[in-house]
């Protein structure tokens, strides 16, 4: 097996389903590898499933989302390793449990849209930061159920994703404006709830996401604006920053610039983190969390 | 001083006097004093041996407990200490010899309940010297034995600190205490050897006051010995008159805290009920928790684990008794009287819950041997999963977020952070500690500061007084725990919640490296619900002869107060470090819930 070749299958599914985030491509990706790799016992898929979670992990994408999901899926799938007598039914098993989880996947951003509903009020002035698959389909759908609200969208520099959320907003029939990443501040007195998604949720209960976001829960907290964070809980991961500086670099940094040997205090951070202290509530397939839920969930998942 | 010699033969006066008329019994039934006396002196060498070698597996078992006493102990101790204290580990052999010959004799029970009547009898009468015997100076001299030792380690212990002080050059007035001591150990040396000499005229005629004399000894000895606090204190608390005590206790007590447990009470050192049924490790625990000799949250709970372990495999059944209710009894009646003597830790209620929890695992009709085999096989299993391997794990995951350059403030000693910042140091990592003490009950930076040393971790002390100061530079804050409770909040050594706090007003992260054993059920919002009072000599500056503080004991309007610890509120603290996982305050009912499940605890 190639690590070019897994490269191009999880960039294909990238590029060419444009509703699926980075980590559910992370994990059909590796569903591929298991389905199209001829190995014979536990141990080489096993080698190959680290290889593919390596090479994705390579390929210049952001890689917050990835590492978790990647964590989660051979978490789940390798339960069924040892409980069986041939490698082939284990390996049958493992696809079943994986597409099982896929599935669990794809519904969970329908979930976490649901509950996000009754959230929203008539006549609410929301801001949100960037873009993010699952607000903007709480958003669709809550504008679906005849809601009337407003949407602030930041430009979200350097890579000006904003601007792609407020065309899609906009596509959806919701009031959505511009704005710039400096007028947060002068925005949040008219706000009513700050709503923003997640690369990756940590084990404080704070939030790794594009970054902006940390000045944004500063500035809420300041003017005592709920904030509420949209994600589906394959985004949990294991880590726990205590500080900006403690965020792995390679969630900060996209791998071509780590290899390049720049000087990495001179570049733009890709993501910041937001403590839990800044988080309101969670919204997740799981239910509606408060930050310090989060690590429960995930000690039930891990221990 | 003198009051309390007196005093003390006093007691031994009228309890021997009992002891004659026993003796005079048992001449009828044995054959007479003479004899006994004789064994007496054979079996003298064998239990200085024996003695020996229990202090030294004592010392042994303490460098086990906290890991670190090792570098202290040798190269620090000056030669005439050392002898010293050997000397004083020898006088105390002779009563315990006394007490052993004694147990031989059949008729302990008579002579224990004689001693007793006579202690009673002592308050009352008091100008009445009869003849002095060895014989039921049983409950008085046993007493002695166990304090000696306590007060032998203690003072131990003080050299090095002071030997050890002196090798930083900290602060000159310790040397100077330090060289004071030195010279005052010497002179020790010095009187030791007269008396032992005395001693050796007197043990000739075997007569009236040789029992008394070396028992006394080493006492006055210990009394004068130097500016160590706990010496001080022990034979203080003795001497006054019990009234007296009673009386200062409630003029010079903050009446906010009536309902705690007074630490530096010593009284209870006096009345150490020396009954059969308690099993003499327990008996020993018991000493050193209320001397403080073993203090920390691990090393209190190892020691406990230690001294259950052998209570089970001494443990003897009697008959027609089911094997875990029987221990169950016994085990009661042991913790009673150690957690009267200190109040028991979240990890020592930890580690007996666990016990208890095996004890009723056992089949109802188990084998006593069997039975046995697995408490202690479960004992051993307990110290190393949740204490050594923990805190091996903890080391790890703290590893990982002390970077090169980094400045890493801790507060007070704890055993668990000083294996942390040892284990980095050895691993590579380039990060200079700042140690915070304070005097009083939470502050041990003096030896927290001692131990990295030794280990050449690079290290800059400060008072807690400095401490915003310091967090200027500061960029990571390390500490550990005495417990973490149910709601998030945690215990530890009073001046945590004021390091977590000045580290919160200047942005530093602040870990809490707590092992799950030391998790607790209970609930707390503030430290004067529960919390214990320490020592108030400990706040007093013995290097300051004019220290205002110095007589609160004779001052009514004084009311020096020594609280041991104090409870930081979660949203001060950015983690907790288990060896589950680094997790946040919050989630203590998770990792509860969890253990409750795997571990019965």
């Amino acid at each position: 097996m190639k690590k070019e070749e897994v490269q191009d299958i999880f960039l294909k599914i990238l590029r060419e389903e444009e509703d699926v985030s980075a980590g559910v491509a992370a994990i059909k990706t590796l569903l591929t590898v298991i389905e199209n790799y001829e190995v014979t016992t536990v141990r080489e898929l096993d080698f190959n499933l680290q290889l593919a979670v390596d090479a994705m992990r390579n390929c210049d994408q952001p890689v917050t989302a990835i590492s978790s999901g990647c964590e989660l899926f051979m978490r789940f799938i390798t339960f069924a390793k040892l409980d069986l007598r041939s490698f082939e039914e284990c390996e049958q098993i493992m696809l079943q449990r994986g597409r099982i989880f896929l599935d669990t996947l794809l519904e969970a951003r329908g979930k976490v849209a649901k509950q996000t509903l009754p959230f929203i009020s008539d006549g609410c002035k929301i801001l949100t930061h960037s873009r993010s698959r699952v607000v903007l389909q709480a958003m669709v759908e809550a504008a679906r159920a005849n809601k009337r609200f407003e949407v602030f969208v930041t430009m979200s520099c350097p890579d000006n994703s904003g601007e792609l959320m407020h065309k899609q907003l906009v596509a959806a029939g919701i009031d959505a404006t511009l704005i710039l990443d400096s007028a947060v501040g002068y925005i949040m007195e008219q706000i009513d709830i700050v709503m923003v998604g997640a690369e990756g949720v940590t084990e404080s209960g704070g939030i790794i996401n594009k970054v902006g976001t940390y000045g944004l829960g500063i500035a809420a907290l300041e003017l005592k604006k709920p904030v509420y964070v949209l994600t589906e809980s394959f985004k949990f991961s294991r880590i726990y920053p205590l500080n900006q500086r403690d965020l792995p670099k390679e969630f900060k940094y996209l791998s071509s610039v780590l290899k390049s040997g720049k000087d990495l205090a001179k570049q733009h951070p890709l993501v910041d983190y937001t403590p839990p202290a800044y988080i309101t509530l969670l919204f997740t397939d799981l239910g509606i969390l408060t930050p310090s839920a989060v690590s429960d969930e995930l000690i039930k998942l891990y221990l | 001083m003198s009051s309390n010699d007196e005093k003390k033969s006093r007691d031994e006066v009228l309890a021997a006097r009992e002891a004659k008329k026993l003796s005079k019994q048992k001449a009828k039934n044995k054959g007479g004093v003479e004899v006994k006396k004789e064994t007496i002196v054979d079996t003298h060498k064998s239990g200085i041996e024996k003695d020996n070698n229990f202090v030294n597996k004592n010392e042994l078992e303490q460098q086990k407990v906290t890991s670190v006493n090792k570098c202290d102990v040798e190269p620090a101790t000056s030669k005439g200490s050392t002898k010293c204290i050997d000397e004083v580990d020898r006088a105390a052999i002779k009563p315990v010899e006394v007490k052993l010959d004694e147990a031989k004799t059949k008729d302990e029970i008579k002579a224990e309940r004689a001693a007793k009547k006579a202690a009673k009898q002592a308050k009352k009468r008091k100008d009445d010297k009869g003849d002095v015997a060895p014989v039921a100076a049983e409950m008085t001299v046993k007493d002695v034995v166990e304090t000696l030792k306590d007060i032998a380690n203690v003072a131990r212990e003080v050299q090095n600190v002071t030997a050890k002080v002196q090798a930083i050059s900290m602060e000159p007035k310790k040397v100077q205490s330090e060289d004071s001591g030195q010279s005052k150990a010497k002179l020790r040396a010095e009187r030791r050897a007269k008396q032992e000499a005395q001693r050796a005229a007197k043990q000739a005629t075997v007569q009236q006051q040789a029992v008394p004399t070396p028992k006394v000894d080493p006492k006055s000895k210990q009394v004068q010995s130097p500016e160590s606090p706990k010496e001080d204190k022990i034979p203080k608390a003795k001497s006054v008159e019990k009234t007296l005590t009673k009386k200062s206790q409630s003029v010079n007590r903050v009446n906010w805290f009536e309902h705690l447990h007074m630490q530096h009470d010593k009284e209870y050192l006096t009345n150490i009920p020396i009954n059969s049924n308690l099993h003499p490790a327990i008996i020993k625990l018991g000493v050193q928790l209320a001397t403080r000799v073993v203090s920390g949250s691990n090393a209190r709970c190892i020691a406990l684990l230690d001294a259950l372990k052998k209570m089970v495999r001494e443990y003897s059944l009697p008959a027609r008794t089911e094997f875990g209710r029987g221990l169950e009894a016994a085990l009661g009646a042991s913790l009673q009287y150690l957690w009267r003597l200190r109040q028991p830790s979240a990890s020592q209620e930890n580690a007996v819950k666990f016990l208890r929890h095996h004890i009723t695992q056992l089949p109802n009709n188990v084998d006593e041997f069997d039975a046995k085999k697995t408490l202690q096989e479960e004992i051993d299993r307990y110290i190393k999963e949740q204490i050594d391997m923990a805190g091996q794990a903890i080391s790890i995951a703290v590893r990982e977020k002390i970077s090169d350059g980094d400045n890493i403030l801790t507060y007070g000693c704890s055993s668990l952070v000083e294996r942390i910042l040892r284990e980095a140091w050895a691993g590579g990592v380039r990060f200079r500690a700042v140690v915070v003490g304070a005097r009083g009950g939470g502050g041990g930076g003096a030896r927290m500061l001692r131990r990295l040393r030794a280990h050449r971790v690079p290290c800059t002390y400060a008072d807690i007084t400095a401490l915003s100061y310091v967090m200027k530079h500061v960029n990571k804050v390390i500490v550990g725990a005495s417990a973490l409770l149910v709601n998030g909040w945690v215990v530890a050594g009073a001046g945590t919640a004021q390091a977590a706090l000045a580290a919160r007003a200047r942005n530093v992260p602040v870990l809490v490296a707590c092992e799950t054993h030391k998790f607790s059920e209970r609930v707390q919002t503030d430290a004067f619900v529960y919390n214990e009072i320490g020592d108030p000599d400990e706040l007093i500056d013995k290097s300051d002869s004019n220290s205002p503080l110095k007589d609160w004991r004779s001052n009514p309007n004084l009311t020096p107060l020594n609280l041991t610890y104090d409870v930081t509120p979660p949203s001060l603290v950015t983690a907790v470090v288990t060896e589950l996982a680094i997790l946040p305050c919050t989630s203590a009912p998770v990792v509860l819930r969890f253990k409750l499940s795997e571990y019965g605890v």
